[in-house]
Order: structure tokens, then sequence, then C-alpha cells
């Protein structure tokens, strides 16, 4: 038992370790203050290629306008490519034209970096649909996140012109992701991970059947899969399937893929901003709610199913669902991992978690601020950050700061509109459909396990994360229209409130720190916003947690 | 042409958020006025 404690640590401590240097690295490739050469010259290679469009310094709002556009763009481009797809090249295996709702959902589902996914990319993608519609959506939607922390942080510094948005994507693209992707994917392809262009193999068993076995450019996308907090598998079954995850180091590999970059991320705003006991403050308030959510999720999987209870089985934990190649406990730590970070990859089945367990991965999703996607995670702690001061200001009497900048009814406006943007989309949408023909027609199991399968599709859009609990018959219409829509809208509400309210703090005038200032620093403020991020999300969450996987939970120990 | 209203309802989204984005420049204008006034 020690070994399976001791793999998780060594993973998470590793990835610590990694995340440092990792965000010194993303400081100098996203707001270099003294490029050398070499630096200029990629600047002036890119400002060329690029023209007018990465030549001017934007304020907030020509921001979010161009990294609207910009996304609008991309979803046009690459649901033509899934439209025509028998048509174009890299297509060995004949795929045929996606259902224009399936096409709809995968193109909303990757741009927004969610990767929800309601087929199987074995079956319906062609090498072409996969590599320059979705691979490269995952490159381009983890870019996008990065761009808009970066310019977040800008704002925050105080700068009222937060950057370019065509020059940070740029930047986030060639200069983090994709060096750190083609590392990764050597190492997978060393691994056993298969990188080809040839149509699937053919094989004879020995009992003379003929089998079918897909395969593909595996490695490139699982690679940008994981690091950009994408998700979305090239086969069906993700990380649980032997060529998309050969073995344990590559399922170590890849667990530290998950969480290295949101991590780095929060070293990087701290860099940015010039307030590193404040990111670290930050980065303490999401370690201690990922370890309590790691070691509680592995605690609660160490029983067996219910299901076992009452037969003659020897079963010292839940079994069920897991990768056994990785070990018992590894499916717990990636449950976790992969929910908190809005990641999505799965290497074990959530909908065979016990009922207690499966709440982890859920309240993953509701809070989606524990280190959360590449980029935005932090983006969304911001605003639970807005409340913390607010409240705590309001608690002393005083008005409320943030660094420097004073808090006021605007920025709390912008900050509350973004937040509960995200429980309405998952509660009203949970509500829709377990209350029609949409949802009861599609689910697997009835009663609050029936409840969960929905209350998770709907979370996972919202979060953007992408994982499926299963146990659900999710590409129809309905499912299909609602979830996209909820992925689009749930992606960019919270990013582009945040740069409003980063404009506005930053053209207000900065007022000098005093006694009575509360210092962002410090234990206090840490306490505070875990505070503010655990009351809100059980203010929100707690009925309808209580309606699903706690009431799974006791119906179970009753029986 | 049900390809057609998949990208219809696409397009609305996209210019939903152009007006989110409207939306809060007005808010952040009424709130820099407020702070000049005071």
């Amino acid at each position: 038992m020690a070994i399976e404690i001791l793999i998780p640590v060594i993973i998470v401590g590793l990835t610590i370790a990694l995340a440092w240097p990792l965000s010194r690295w993303m400081k100098w490739a996203m707001d270099v203050d003294h490029p050398g050469p070499l630096r200029r010259g990629y600047e002036d290679t890119m400002r060329g290629l690029l023209g007018r469009l990465a030549h001017a310094a934007q304020g907030w709002r020509a921001y979010s306008v161009s990294l609207l556009v910009f996304n609008a763009v991309m979803f046009g481009f690459t649901y033509g490519v899934l439209w025509l797809q028998p048509r174009l090249p890299l297509n060995p295996d004949g795929k045929g034209p996606l259902e224009p709702s399936l096409a709809y959902n995968t193109i909303a589902s990757f741009t927004s970096n969610t990767n929800l996914q309601h087929y199987s990319g074995e079956v319906a993608m062609s090498y072409f649909s996969q590599l320059f519609a979705l691979v490269w959506l995952q490159f381009v939607s983890a870019a996008v996140g990065i761009a808009a922390l970066t310019a977040l942080c800008r704002g925050l510094a105080g700068r009222r012109e937060i950057g370019n948005f065509f020059t940070d994507l740029h930047r986030a693209t060639f200069l983090v992701l994709l060096p750190l992707a083609l590392l990764l994917a050597v190492i997978l392809i060393l691994l056993g991970m298969p990188m080809t262009f040839e149509g699937a193999a053919v094989a004879r068993t020995l009992e003379v059947a003929v089998q079918t076995i897909s395969r593909g450019p595996v490695a490139a996308m699982v690679a940008i899969k994981q690091l950009g907090t994408n998700g979305g598998g090239f086969f069906g079954p993700n990380s649980t399937h032997p060529f998309e995850n050969p073995g344990f180091w590559t399922n170590v590999a890849e667990n530290l893929a998950i969480l290295l970059i949101p991590m780095a991320s929060i070293w990087m705003f701290g860099r940015i901003v010039g307030r590193l006991k404040h990111a670290a403050v930050i980065f303490s308030v999401m370690f201690a709610l990922y370890a309590v959510f790691v070691t509680s999720a592995m605690i609660l999987e160490s029983e067996p199913t219910a299901a076992f209870r009452d037969l003659p089985v020897a079963a010292d934990m839940n079994l069920e669902g897991k990768e056994l190649r990785f070990g018992p406990t590894a499916g717990s730590l990636w449950a976790v991992s992969t929910t908190v970070t809005s990641n999505g990859s799965v290497d074990a089945m959530h909908d065979s978690l016990n009922p207690l367990t499966g709440l982890f991965p859920l309240m993953g999703m509701w809070l989606n601020v524990i280190f959360g996607g590449v980029g935005v995670g932090f983006i969304n702690m911001f605003l639970f950050i807005v409340v913390a001061v607010f409240i705590a200001g309001m608690m002393v009497g005083r008005t409320p700061e943030y660094l420097t900048k004073k808090v006021e009814a605007g920025e709390m406006k912008l900050a509350l509109i973004a937040l509960l943007a995200h429980p309405l989309f998952i509660l009203g949408g949970t509500a829709l459909f377990a209350s029609t023909s949409w949802g009861l027609s599609t689910i697997l199991n009835t009663g609050s396990h029936g409840l969960s399968e929905i209350l998770y599709e709907f979370s996972s859009a919202a979060a953007n994360n992408g994982s499926g609990f299963e146990g659900l018959g999710d590409n129809t219409l309905p499912w299909n229209v609602a979830t996209g829509t909820v992925m689009l809208l749930a992606r960019y509400i919270p990013i582009l409130a945040p740069l409003a309210i980063a404009g506005s703090l930053a053209a207000k005038r900065p007022t000098p720190e005093t006694a009575g200032s509360l210092r962002t620093d410090g234990l206090m403020f840490g306490v505070i916003l875990l505070a503010t991020v655990a009351l809100v999300g059980a203010l929100l969450f707690m009925p309808v947690a209580v309606l699903g996987p706690v009431a799974e939970h006791l119906s179970l120990e009753v029986r | 042409m049900l390809h057609l209203v998949m990208l219809a309802i696409a397009t609305a989204i996209f210019a939903l958020l152009f007006a989110f984005v409207a939306a809060c420049d007005r808010l952040v204008a009424q709130s820099e006025e407020e702070l000049e006034e005071s």
C-alpha cells in the first residue's frame, strides 16, 4: 500500500518542482523584459508574417474583440474540415461526414478547450480531421487561455494597454506549447505510443478471426491533449486505451503533463505582476484543496463497490472500471487531476467510482479554480479573489482594494456575472434535461445515479472539462446542441469579464498601501480566499450534490 | 441544411458574446465616469 501512496506523491512533487522553472520560461516567452537578438529576430519575423494584426498594442476591449474574432474564424474553418471530411486527404479508412449536430458539438468542444467527445475518434475521424481540425484547435485553444492570462496579468500590473492578442497567441503557441508538446511526444513515442499515418492494421487471431486494429498519429495528439488541458483522446476510451497510454511510465508522464502548465501559470502571474509571495498564497490555497480532494478520493475508493457487498467475492477496494496496468489508486489520482484542471482525459471509468468518490471530480468542475485550465484556472480564481477582497473590505469597513486598486461596484458586477453564469449553465441545464425526455431517454440508470449522469455532463461542459461520466447516450440532437452552446458561453464569459475588470482596475490610480490595507501575501488572505471558494461553492452546489451522489451513497448504505 | 442551422447557432452565440463585450465596456465606462466625478 505504501507504494500506492508514494507514486502520487512523487508525481505531484515532481510536477511542482518542474512548474517553477517552467514559469520562468513562460514569463520570458509571454512578457519578456529584455529580449536578446534571437528573440528580437523571432518577434520581427512574426510581425512580418502577421502584418497589421500584430502591430498595435490593445486595450482590454480591442483585445477581447480580437480574441472572439479569432475563435469565431477558427470555429468556421474547422467546422468546414469536418463537413468536407470525405473529400479531404489523409483518410485511408474512408471515414464519412459527421452528422451536423455532432460536428457542431465537436467544434464547439475543441474551440472552447473542452474536448467533450460525443464520438469515438477511431470510428468517426480521418487523420486529416484529427490533425488539422482537432489537434490544431488543441494548440490554439490552449494558447488563447495563456494569452488571456497574460493580458489579465498586465492589466493587474497597472498597464492600460494589455498587449496584442495575436502576438500573445503566437508566443503561447510557438514558444510555450509547441516545444513542450514536441518533447512530450518524443518521450511518449519512445515509451511505445504509435505515431503513424498508415491506416488500421488487420490482424488474424489464433482463432482465425479477423481483427481491425485502429492506429494513427496518436503521440502528437496525446502530448498536446495533456499539456493544453484539452483532454480529447484519439480513441474513444481515451487514456485507458493501450495505444493512448501504453504503460506505467506513460501514465506518469501524462499525469504530470496534466498539472504542469496550470501550476506554472500561477507562478507566471506572480512574475508578471511582481508579486511572487501573493502567487505563493494562491498556489497554496489551490494545492490545499487539491490535496484534500486527492486524499479523500483515494480513501473513499479504497472501499469495495456496494454491488459486491453480499457476494462471496474477496474485494478490499473498488476495482470496477479501473485500469490495473497503472495500479488501483492511479484512477483516483487521475480522476481528481483531470477534473480540477479542466483537462478531461480519463484513465478510469468515472461512472464506476463509488458515489462519494464521484463527488470529488464533480466538485473539481464546480469550483473550477484548483489550478484549472491552462491560463483560465487563474482567471477563474481571480473572480473569487475579487469577491474575497470585497467581503473582507466590507467586514472591516474599508473600501476593498486589490493590488493597490480600489474594487468597486462595477468590478463586483462583472465578477458576479461571470461567477454566476457557471452554476446557471450547470443547474439550469441539468434541471431541463432531468425533467424532459431530452435527458430521461438517454440515461442508462434511474434514480440519483441517473441524475448524476446528467449533472456530470453539464458540469463537464460548463467547466470546459470534457471528461465523461458515461452511462449516457449523449450523441443526440438535444445533447449536442445544448452542451455545445454551454461550452461556448462558459468558455468566453469568464475570460471576457475578468479582462474588463483588469481594464477597469488598470485605469484607476493606485492607492498607497497602509497598515489597514488587506495584505495579499499572508496567511489571512489565504484563509479568506479558501473560505470564499468553499462557501460560494457549497452554497451553489450543495443541494444538487445531496440529490445526486450523496443520496446514492445513502441509499446503498441503507440497502 | 442542418449544417447551415448549426452554423447559424454558432454565429448567434458569437454575436451574443460580442454584445457581452459591449455591455462590459459600458459598465467599465460608467464606473470610470463615476470615478472622475468623485
